[in-house]
């Protein structure tokens, strides 16, 4: 314990010093130290093995024996990062290194840092995932490539190239690097659809790596949330329909997330509470994930998925407010609003914004506008009246993705959710057909529909 | 909760938070001149962590040191704006901060971060300048949380007055775009998992529609659900959480949700939250039997929690209240050794009547507990301990109160005496304070003596005096008088004898004839003292001829005291 203060009615200083400590007592006890320490320790290890044997090659073949023990231990490191992390990402910018977002302290080997980072951008190459741990023969090959002189053109596909006739499976290289420079704003640069697909991509991921029996990572997905957070909620992207290789469960988590912060954002929530709500609801459903350890068939039922999914999300060691949420929240979505055992607010919004998702979009039998309508009847029991509504005033009376014919025959897709509740029935839409039912370019602009009528709701395109 | 650190350090290690290197105060403008001031402020702060415990009184004063800075270069010259570049902080044009030093870089630890620039408004309040200094601490102590980094801790923060402008930390260069591939390398990923196509299908049946319409929400009802969560509810979201879990579990998920309960119990501890301790514990035992829920509990209520459990009770209460009664019962040795831990830290703190209480009560379980405890102990412990023995089981703390006397311990010697001075005297009790007498430790042997003539009377009158005549060479004053006093109170007749012998010796010589004194100025202090109080007319006696004979030292006191000695019969 520290010494003690004079006594004497708390001051400004000693309520600040107590806020602080309890701050840092809550950081402490939410930390897997054990875990961090691991994962730090087993990613610079990597780093100085990498930029060690590339710095070999300048010397012998990769099959010399000199490199046996150094590539036996790089293996060993690989597995051991892949158990606790699943794809390992190391990348370079400038002279820095990091092992999935941990910056390696280069202390007094920063050359071989600088090194590793120049032996990479030789090939045009900014960054390798390890999606599966590689045996001996391939890290040879690929310590070999790498040593190697860069293709003349387009180093980096040849060096994939080269890997992939050498055999080598299971990794990804990513281009270069750098800091972002001081005044570049994000939203100026990067497309929403780029959001979508890397949201999409670690939703994925998350979902796999806790089939594979890891520990939940929350922290990428929380980065997702904060920057869709930034975005505007309503703007197209966010609405349009995914690209249709990416995994549908990835689809569905992402849209139950983006209608869940739809109504966190019209509720008030705070940012911190927003965040966290983003996050739950990408990992909802993650119950069904134990069913990869099942016996064969066995898979997890649905009655079971919700505490599955909870029990899942215990295996992130450290205690979080937001974990806490995460763990009703999973374990909650599917209740009914008016339970004797009420759900929690996380779980009502994720009940609402789930089922309209799994009615609008998944059965696809329904219009979007129907699938609410239905929703509705259900208020006060199945869904919290006040969040169901908010729901609805939030999407409008034709949610994104409904089908609309209008009086002059073109049929529109609305695009976005509703702007406010002078236009809740008129939102803005994509042309698909043109008025003499031909295809509507790409080009042509979105549809304000605000005086248009009457619409007619489509099921399906004609 | 203490920070793994010398928290013994009260000073701070020369240049841990000076400004060295780089890190150094920047001349430019005035305003730069106070940024600089301000921002090499909050670094210090925020790095004081990683040496000192945040009750430590350096830490108070570099949070001081930041709000005043802070408020000095709001105050005096408005907003402040920073752009963040990897080792620089610049206000406009001018370098207010540079540190080259990854590991002590605030510009760094932003920049590598995300965080491009931090704009405070003039009137920042003290609330979010404290808020930005946690979320800096954190980061600076190494804490790597698994839910945020700065800019995600940043962002919750919800600034109104201080902007963050914050990205992700690196982008795609680019210089040299390449084309795609046809055909990627085959990720060799494991076998992906899906979940079934028809998950969390098929829904339950809607017939029936209801025409949308827009409806206001009113702002209470809003407020109301926003309330839900609340930072004030995160207690009662985790305890639900646990019990939750509890009724769903089984089997081997049982541990990974006792796990999370010791999770809950770590955060309620940080958060002083020992109210819902029990709670907790309640829930948990509610759903385990038997072995489970006593091998849940041996380590549930470790030395903290019990810590905190036992400060929820008031100083004088009388009564456990009976949930903590069965949580302390049903884990009774090792709850009792942890009680006795608690116990030797009060020491004779406000808590330490209750603590005794408690310890008490435990022993019910476990009459042994303290004995054994005992092997061993010293000081401070030691003393509670025969104390506590004393409590539970007095004749086994009379024997031990009798060994004790022989200790080189001056707390159990002195816990001894008590015991001894409420038991029986006899030849046992007459040894165990002679050794007491004998103790190395003045203060024992200070706090005997009036003990050991009280309860022994005439029998230890030559106990004593030879006591006084042993030692004279060393006796102090303090000592001599208290055993003066003592033989008076041990027999006072005999004690007038003994002075008299001392002062007037047979055959003294031509100072005997002379009336001379020549007993040492210790014994003559001893015999001063203890005549004082016999008042007889013998006394008188003698403390004349130390008034006129005596050491020179004495002759003043012996004169004041015959002037204060009643005129009359023996008392006594």
């Amino acid at each position: 314990m520290g010494e003690p203060r004079a006594a004497g009615p708390a001051d400004d200083l000693s309520l600040a010093q107590d806020a602080l400590a309890r701050a840092l007592g809550r950081a402490r006890v939410g930390e897997d130290r054990a875990l961090a320490n691991q994962v730090r320790e087993l990613g610079e290890r990597l780093a100085h093995l990498l930029s060690g044997l590339l710095r070999m090659t300048r010397l012998h073949s990769p099959e010399n024996a000199a490199f046996n023990k150094p590539v036996e231990d790089l293996q060993a490191t690989l597995v051991q990062l892949h158990g606790l992390l699943g794809s390992v990402h190391l990348v370079a910018v400038e002279d820095q290194v990091y092992v999935n977002n941990i910056r390696i302290r280069s202390g007094d080997k920063a050359s071989s840092m600088r090194e590793l980072g120049a032996e990479l951008r030789r090939h045009n190459v900014g960054g390798i995932t390890f999606h599966v741990p590689l045996d001996g023969p391939a890290i040879r090959a690929l310590v070999g490539a790498l040593g190697g002189a860069p293709a003349a053109a387009e180093p980096r596909n040849g060096l994939v190239r080269t890997l992939h006739a050498a055999g080598v499976a299971g990794l990804e290289l990513a281009g270069r690097f750098r800091f972002r420079m001081a005044g570049e704003r994000a939203t100026e640069t990067a497309d929403p659809r780029d959001v979508l697909a890397r949201a999409l991509a670690a939703t994925d991921e998350a979902f796999q790596n806790l089939a594979a029996g890891r520990a939940p990572n929350p922290l990428p997905l929380r980065r997702l949330v904060a920057e869709i957070l930034e975005r505007d909620l309503s703007a197209e992207e966010l609405w349009a329909e995914p690209p249709g290789e990416a995994p549908r469960y990835a689809v569905h988590q992402l849209r139950v997330a983006e209608l869940a912060l739809l109504v966190g954002r019209a509720l008030g929530l705070p940012e911190s509470v927003l965040q966290d709500l983003g996050v739950a609801a990408l990992y909802h459903d993650c119950g069904y994930a134990a069913g990869a350890s099942a016996p064969e068939g066995a898979g997890v039922s649905f009655e079971g998925h919700g505490a599955g999914g909870a029990r899942l999300m215990l295996r992130q060691r450290g205690f979080h407010e937001a974990k806490t949420r995460r763990v009703l929240a999973v374990l909650q979505h599917h209740r009914d609003a008016n339970e004797r055992l009420r759900p929690g607010l996380f779980g009502r919004i994720l009940r609402v914004a789930e089922d309209y998702d799994t009615l609008a979009r998944r059965s696809g039998k329904l219009s979007p506008t129907v699938a609410l309508a239905l929703m509705l009847k259900w208020a006060g029991t199945r869904y919290d009246t006040v969040l169901l509504q908010i729901l609805i005033n939030a999407l409008g009376a034709y949610p994104p993705g409904s089908l609309l014919k209008l009086p002059d025959g073109r049929i529109v897709r609305s695009a976005a959710p509703a702007r406010g509740p002078d236009t809740f029935a008129q939102p803005v839409a994509r042309c698909l057909r043109l008025a003499d039912g031909s295809p509507a370019p790409p080009e042509t602009p979105l549809v304000d529909l605000r005086g248009v009528a009457p619409l007619q709701l489509l099921r399906t395109l004609p | 909760m203490a920070l793994p650190k010398d928290a013994q350090a009260d000073r701070p290690t020369p240049g841990a938070l000076e400004p060295a290197g780089d890190e150094r105060r920047l001349a430019g403008s005035p305003h730069a001149v106070a940024a600089n001031a301000a921002v090499l402020a909050l670094t210090r702060a925020a790095r004081s962590f990683t040496l000192y415990d945040p009750a430590n009184k350096v830490v108070r004063a570099l949070i001081a040191d930041f709000r005043d800075r802070f408020r000095a270069v709001l105050d005096g010259f408005g907003p402040l704006v920073l752009d963040v570049h990897p080792f620089e902080l610049a206000l406009g044009r001018e370098v207010v901060y540079l540190e080259r030093d990854r590991e002590r870089s605030l510009a760094f630890r932003l920049f590598r971060d995300g965080v491009r620039r931090l704009a405070f408004a003039a009137d920042a309040s003290w609330e979010e300048l404290l808020r930005l200094l946690q979320i800096l601490s954190i980061r600076y102590t190494g804490v790597r949380q698994q839910e945020d980094d700065l800019v995600t801790l940043l962002r919750k923060a919800d600034f109104e007055k201080i902007q963050v402008s914050a990205i992700e930390g690196f982008v795609p260069e680019e210089e040299q775009q390449e084309g795609r591939l046809d055909g990627d390398l085959p990720r060799g990923s494991p076998a992906r998992y899906d979940p079934p196509p028809q998950w969390d299908l098929p829904l339950p049946p809607f017939p029936e529609a209801t025409p949308l319409r827009y409806r206001a929400v009113a702002p209470e009802l809003l407020e109301r659900l926003r309330a839900e969560e609340g930072e004030d509810q995160v207690p009662r979201h985790a305890l639900r959480a646990v019990g939750e879990l509890l009724q769903s579990a089984g089997g081997e998920d049982l541990q990974a949700v006792l796990a999370f309960a010791l999770e809950v119990r770590e955060y309620l501890l940080v958060e002083q939250r020992s109210d819902l301790l029990l709670e907790l514990v309640s829930l948990v035992r509610s759903a385990l039997a038997g072995e489970a829920a006593s091998a849940f509990l041996e380590t549930w209520l470790d030395a903290r929690t019990l810590r905190a459990l036992v400060s929820t009770l008031g100083p004088d209460e009388a009564e456990v209240p009976p949930p903590l009664a069965l949580l302390l019962d049903a884990t009774p040795e090792s709850t009792l050794d942890r009680l006795i831990d608690l116990l030797a830290e009060e020491g004779d703190g406000p808590r330490a009547p209750l603590l005794r209480r408690l310890v008490v009560r435990g022993c019910r379980h476990n009459p042994g507990a303290i004995a054994t405890r005992r092997h061993g102990a010293t000081g401070a412990e030691a003393a509670a301990l025969l104390r506590l023995l004393a409590e539970v089981d007095p004749a086994k703390a009379l024997h031990a109160a009798l060994e004790a006397t022989t200790a080189d311990d001056p707390l159990t010697q002195r816990e001894a005496l008590r015991i001894l001075e409420g038991a029986a005297f006899g030849p046992e009790i007459a040894r165990g304070f002679l050794h007491l007498l004998e103790s190395g430790h003045e203060p024992v042997r200070l706090a005997a003596l009036p003990v050991m003539a009280a309860r022994g009377g005439p029998r230890v009158f030559p106990a004593l005096r030879s006591h006084v005549e042993k030692h004279v060479a060393r006796l102090s004053a303090a000592e001599a008088e208290a055993a003066g006093q003592a033989l008076v109170q041990a027999s006072p007749r005999a004690a007038v004898e003994t002075f008299g012998e001392w002062l007037r010796p047979r055959g003294g010589g031509l100072s005997g004839k002379l009336g001379k004194v020549t007993a040492s100025p210790v014994v003559q202090r001893a015999a001063l003292a203890g005549l004082r109080a016999v008042g007889a007319p013998e006394a008188a006696a003698l403390v004349a001829l130390l008034a006129e004979h005596g050491d020179a030292v004495l002759r003043p006191e012996a004169r004041a005291a015959l002037a204060s000695m009643p005129r009359g019969g023996p008392r006594g």
